[in-house]
């Protein structure tokens, strides 16, 4: 995926991205980065045709998104957002089948094939206890998970998650991460997510994008591109480069 | 809790079934009211062989009423349905932001001003209701319709729109009972051909419902997802909002306002069935119509010197109800 400059704003007059390009390797997992109200959020509403830039395009397989109908873009792009709403009672199960619905017509049943993928999904996500469950009963982490399986069986080519473990314990943080990486390397599924923590965008995204101000900062490759020297022009923190004893590193950042 | 797909059958075909059963009762019910001679057994025995000419005049006087109930009723469901699927609140109504109280004051005009058109009321109310959506709509559009912003335009319109109303009825010299029983509702003896374009046009507006039942489902996964599976949420909101509106617009005009019945018929449909359209849109339809249908027996069998309207009944038990429910799902919410 490609971006070609693109200014965008909520409010014509006040510009949140003011000229941004970049590009979305595929088969790789990409973070999104940076201090709030940087635009990170915004940039990838505009990816997942949210909203539409003022000027400047955004491409999917060398073709302008806003050009694809509605099921034909979903069927190469699925998003997950940090909130999701479950109403009634809906099973898990269920849930994830929607997923099916870009590949479906109108009143199309799901056939064999669809309960393969939409099985593929539950199971990826480590859902099939849950599957019989109604939605509306789980944890914020499994249901967070469900909405992820529904992506997946949206069988897209390119996945955008915004914020997806912001609400979540550091357990389910990690298990999604974890997911989404699987996924990722299994099915060859390029990922772009926006994260807040600095560590986990490292570790688990091959590439960065780190953004300021409606700007793009920096982007490359995560362990090269993230240094103290850019957390502390970004972010304004003073950060350290710590080593585990099992070889990872991590940033430790004080003010 | 684990529902056995077995179990879920069996609640499906209890609930419809009772449904069915009641609104049959009701029909019966209400050919006979206002007749003490007819017991229920004759009117039953009588409706099919034909030959009883008691039962004959009870059918061609009160029949008429009975159906444009049934339909004005699911009609108004529905649309408390759809409008809450376009809203993504579930406390919306079309009586609340306006579209009712607009709808209805095309019908009056029209039934004032070319008499020779009441039947096609409906249209033209449909048509002028679904203008002042759009300005609804508009105005609080901004990224995204803002279910609350909606909820509070619509007020400021609908207290408009009353104002209008009771203008109209003052210049026309209608004494303040006359406006008070036609707006909150009655179903006094209707012309065939009233009978006929409720029955006609609230069903094509019930089908085309049905129709976007699956995609009132992905609706309610909130706009980002649902745009993610790639429904065009902008464009189904104004579908779903125009059938709610042409709906609401033929019973607004057939019955006047009748308050909470498009907000109580889909909260018990969902208490009953779950959340998927698929079962709440056609059971908030049967609902509706038993609600309406019963209420105007209640209004016909009290000794009231004027027959109360439908809507008087509907606001008092459908108020009473919803606020118990309100308070029950906040003690949830806690």
């Amino acid at each position: 995926m490609k971006i070609e400059n693109i200014t965008f704003g909520y409010d014509k007059k006040k510009l949140v991205l003011d000229g941004v390009s970049c590009a979305f390797k595929k088969g790789r997992v990409t973070s999104i980065i940076g201090p709030n109200g940087c635009g990170k959020s915004t940039l990838l509403g505009l990816c997942s045709r949210l909203y539409k830039p003022f000027t400047g395009a955004v491409l999917l397989d060398g073709r302008n998104v806003a050009e694809y109908g509605g099921k034909e873009f979903a069927k190469k792009a699925a998003s997950v957002y940090q909130l999701n709403e479950i109403s009634g009672d809906i099973t898990v199960r269920a849930l994830v089948s929607y997923g099916r619905t870009p590949h479906k017509k109108m009143f199309e049943l799901l056939n064999d094939d669809d309960e393969k993928i939409v099985g593929y999904a539950i199971e990826k996500t480590g859902l099939k206890d849950f599957e019989t469950r109604r939605a509306a009963e789980l944890s914020g982490g499994e249901r967070q998970r469900v909405f992820l399986a529904m992506a997946l069986a949206q069988e897209p080519q390119i996945l955008f998650l915004d914020e997806p473990t912001s609400f979540l314990d550091i357990y389910y943080q990690l298990e999604i991460m974890e997911i989404v990486r699987a996924v990722n390397r299994e099915k060859g599924v390029t990922v772009v997510m926006v994260l807040h923590d600095i560590n986990q965008a490292v570790k688990y995204g091959d590439d960065v994008l780190v953004m300021k101000d409606g700007r793009i900062k920096a982007a490359g490759e995560a362990e090269k591109t993230v240094t103290p020297a850019l957390i502390k022009d970004v972010f304004g923190v003073d950060a350290e480069l710590v080593s585990r004893k099992n070889g990872e590193t991590f940033f430790a950042a004080s003010l | 809790m684990k529902m056995t797909a077995k179990n879920k059958i069996i609640k499906k075909a209890v609930v419809y079934g009772v449904s069915v059963l009641l609104t049959l009762f009701l029909i019966v019910v209400s050919i006979k009211a206002g007749y003490d001679k007819a017991t229920l057994g004759r009117v039953i025995k009588g409706l099919f062989s034909g030959e009883d000419f008691v039962v004959d005049t009870l059918v061609r006087v009160n029949l008429p009423r009975t159906l444009v109930a049934l339909f004005s009723g699911a009609a108004l469901a529905v649309a408390g349905v759809l409008f809450q699927s376009v809203t993504r609140n579930r406390l919306a109504d079309p009586s609340i932001v306006g579209v009712s109280s607009s709808t209805y004051t095309a019908g009056l005009t029209i039934s004032l001003l070319f008499p020779a058109l009441i039947p096609f009321s409906p249209l033209f109310a449909g048509v002028f209701g679904m203008a002042v959506f759009l300005l609804i709509f508009r105005l609080s559009y901004s990224h995204g319709v803002k279910s609350n912003r909606i909820l509070t335009i619509g007020a400021a319109v609908n207290a408009v729109f009353m104002m209008i109303i009771i203008t109209i009825a003052v210049m026309q010299n209608m004494s303040a009972s006359n406006v008070l029983l036609s707006l909150s509702g009655s179903l006094a003896v209707p012309k065939p051909e009233v009978v006929y374009s409720t029955i006609a046009l609230s069903s094509v507006g019930l089908i085309a419902a049905l129709f976007c039942a699956g995609k009132c489902n992905i609706l309610a996964l909130g706009d980002k997802t649902a745009q993610g599976l790639g429904v065009n949420v902008l464009r189904m909101k104004l579908i779903l909002a125009a059938i709610s509106v042409f709906l609401t617009a033929v019973a607004a005009v057939n019955v006047g306002i009748t308050a909470f019945l498009g907000l109580l018929a889909p909260l018990i449909a969902k208490k009953l069935l779950g959340g998927s359209h698929y079962d709440v849109l056609p059971l908030s339809a049967f609902l509706g119509g038993i609600c309406l249908l019963a209420a105007d027996c209640l209004g016909r069998a009290m000794n009231t010197p004027v027959t109360l309207p439908v809507g008087i009944i509907t606001t008092v038990i459908g108020g009473m109800v919803f606020i118990v429910l309100l308070a029950r799902s906040y003690k949830n919410a806690d």
